[in-house]
């Protein structure tokens, strides 16, 4: 199992800020929701508390103990919510290679029981912060043996792991040849990063497809995609690595991306979910991934991965196009959008791109006719506009290549002038939710029609 | 259910002691609100209305209400907000709409 504590951009920022100000010894409490799969034990931080000088007893350079009080109502707040506490300090002597010292290991022998007996059914952690390095240690419910956290990620405009002092990195991703004219522009730790980054695609039409087959190529090794749909023969034109006998022998979407991916990569793992991202057990296997394409052509899918993102701090890569003609041979209006959703950024409901009224229509049963859809024009070449830019976010998103690109931005393409630009994300009123579920978690439950009453291992008490 | 939507139902309740709500399986919330007034027009004093927040509320707007005009049965009402703005609206807002809904018009 891969254990992991994640940080949004600015709250890490602001955390190591303060604990590294200046000579002496610092300290914060961290809090925040669990996303805990049989794959991984991601603590994710949603309140930072940086503590005050009169929030400790005695402080210097190399030692600190915080009074009692301060930390009293952290973890009677943490109680109250069900989150997992994370102490973390400072050694401002240290550079790289920052470690826990035996005293640090004496004071959390003491802290950590105390924690577990407040809130017994959440794991917590410790941390340290050097000034180039960190190291972070957690603790199981009711374990009193801490394990090494395999890494700190920090989730804003790029994705960048912190390996701690304690883990050996793994060198495990071997590059191949097919790969040399992409290591020349990303280098072989570029490429690395992207072989060894576990994507999920939701919903595999036209642009998904598309959108898979690129992140193959790109040396994607492991995916999940979830779709719960047939090929038909009126889809074939656009969804790529789709067969004739594909549509008459009905097969699912699924399968036929599992067969594209195998026959560009025989090694690489693909994990299909046959089911809607309505339903929550599909919703929750994304927890396994480090970054989720959403491609699918509803609202009610985009109000679920929405949040995820929040909850989760999963960055969700939104690709939408939409073509609709007045009349055969006559397009009224098309367009494509192509949205980053990351923590630190307005979410789709703040800038408006979750229309509500759209929403209720859908979520309304009376808004579907049973067994029929609506048909808008789709082209395979306008799809690909919309997915290559989506991988190219994704690329980005790994490596920071677009050294020039505007942050908090969406691209829209407007497919009648045949323009693409950048919009600002940036909003005067937030749509509040987004906040509310942020870093939350299995702590809340997703909006999906259809749920089940789930208890994460950890409520379990692992 | 979000915890700002709790509160946006306790508030309700404040104003409309007779609310009830239940949460669903399918994260829709049901909300009962008991002897709305209504004006002469519609033929009878009170009615009792039902309204559902659907899932994904606040994000998602309401999408219509039932009242049992006759007093038994539920009719349905497609009325929707002309705008709805996530972090403004609230359960206290939306009933007071649909109350206004029947001010405005006419059986």
């Amino acid at each position: 199992m891969k254990r992991m504590i994640t940080f949004t951009q600015k709250d890490f920022e602001v955390a190591y800020s303060h604990l590294l100000r200046g000579k002496d010894e610092e300290a914060a409490f961290f809090t925040g929701g669990l996303g805990h799969t049989a794959e991984r034990l991601n603590l994710l931080v949603r309140d930072i508390t940086l503590v005050p000088p009169e929030g400790f007893i005695e402080k210097g350079r190399a030692h600190l103990t915080i009074a009692p009080e301060f930390m009293a109502p952290i973890i009677k707040k943490a109680r109250l919510n069900n989150l997992c506490v994370i102490s973390a300090h400072s050694h401002p002597f240290s550079g790289a290679g920052s470690a826990f010292s035996s005293i640090d290991d004496y004071g959390d022998d003491l802290l950590i029981p105390k924690i577990q007996g407040r809130v017994p059914n959440r794991p917590h952690a410790t941390m340290v912060f050097g000034r180039s390095s960190l190291d972070a240690r957690i603790w199981e419910p009711g374990k009193l043996e801490s394990l090494q956290v395999d890494a700190v990620r920090v989730v804003g405009e790029t994705i960048r792991d912190i390996i701690p002092t304690n883990v050996t990195p793994s060198d495990s991703e071997e590059l191949q040849e097919m790969h040399s004219r992409q290591i020349l522009a990303f280098g072989e730790q570029g490429q690395k990063k992207i072989q060894s980054t576990k994507v999920a695609v939701v919903g595999l039409g036209g642009a998904g497809s598309l959108a898979f087959q690129q992140l193959i190529h790109l040396g994607v090794a492991e995916l999940i995609v979830i779709d719960d749909d047939i090929i038909e023969e009126t889809n074939r034109s656009r969804i790529v690595g789709s067969r004739p006998e594909d549509s008459t022998k009905k097969r699912l979407k699924i399968e036929v991306m599992e067969r594209l991916g195998h026959e560009i990569n025989p090694s690489v793992k693909i994990r299909p979910i046959k089911d809607s991202i309505n339903n929550i057990s599909a919703a929750l296997a994304l927890r396994d991934a480090d970054v989720i394409f959403c491609c699918t052509d509803n609202f009610s899918s985009r109000l679920i991965l929405n949040r995820f993102g929040s909850q989760y701090f999963i960055p969700v890569i939104d690709i939408g196009i939409d073509i609709q003609a007045k009349e055969e041979g006559k397009i009224r209006t098309a367009g494509g959008r192509i949205t980053v959703l990351l923590p630190d950024v307005p979410c789709l409901s703040c800038i408006g791109l979750l229309n509500p009224q759209a929403l209720a229509m859908e979520n309304s049963e009376q808004g579907y006719v049973s067994g029929m859809k609506i048909q808008n024009p789709s082209v395979i070449s306008l799809n690909g506009v919309v997915a290559s830019l989506g991988a190219t976010e994704f690329l980005n998103l790994l490596t920071g290549f677009e050294l020039r690109r505007r942050s908090s931005t969406y691209q829209v393409y407007d497919i009648l002038k045949g323009e693409i630009w950048r919009e600002s994300m940036e909003v005067a009123e937030k749509c509040g939710v987004c906040d509310e579920v942020k870093g939350l978690g299995d702590n809340i439950e997703l909006p999906c029609k259809k749920k089940r009453r789930y208890e994460s291992p950890a409520s379990r008490g692992l | 259910m979000l915890e700002s939507v709790k509160i946006q139902l306790d508030e309700a309740k404040k104003r409309y002691s007779s609310l009830e709500s239940q949460e669903m399986q399918d994260s829709t919330v049901h909300v009962v609100v008991k002897d709305i007034s209504l004006p002469a027009r519609w033929g009878r004093e009170k009615v009792n209305i039902l309204t559902v927040l659907p899932t994904g509320y606040p994000q998602a707007a309401p999408n219509g209400f039932s009242a049992q005009m006759d007093g038994q049965n539920w009719s349905g009402f497609c009325y929707r907000p002309a705008s709805w703005n996530p972090a403004r609206e609230s359960v206290w807002k939306w009933i007071k709409l649909i109350e206004r809904f029947f001010e405005e018009n006419s059986p």
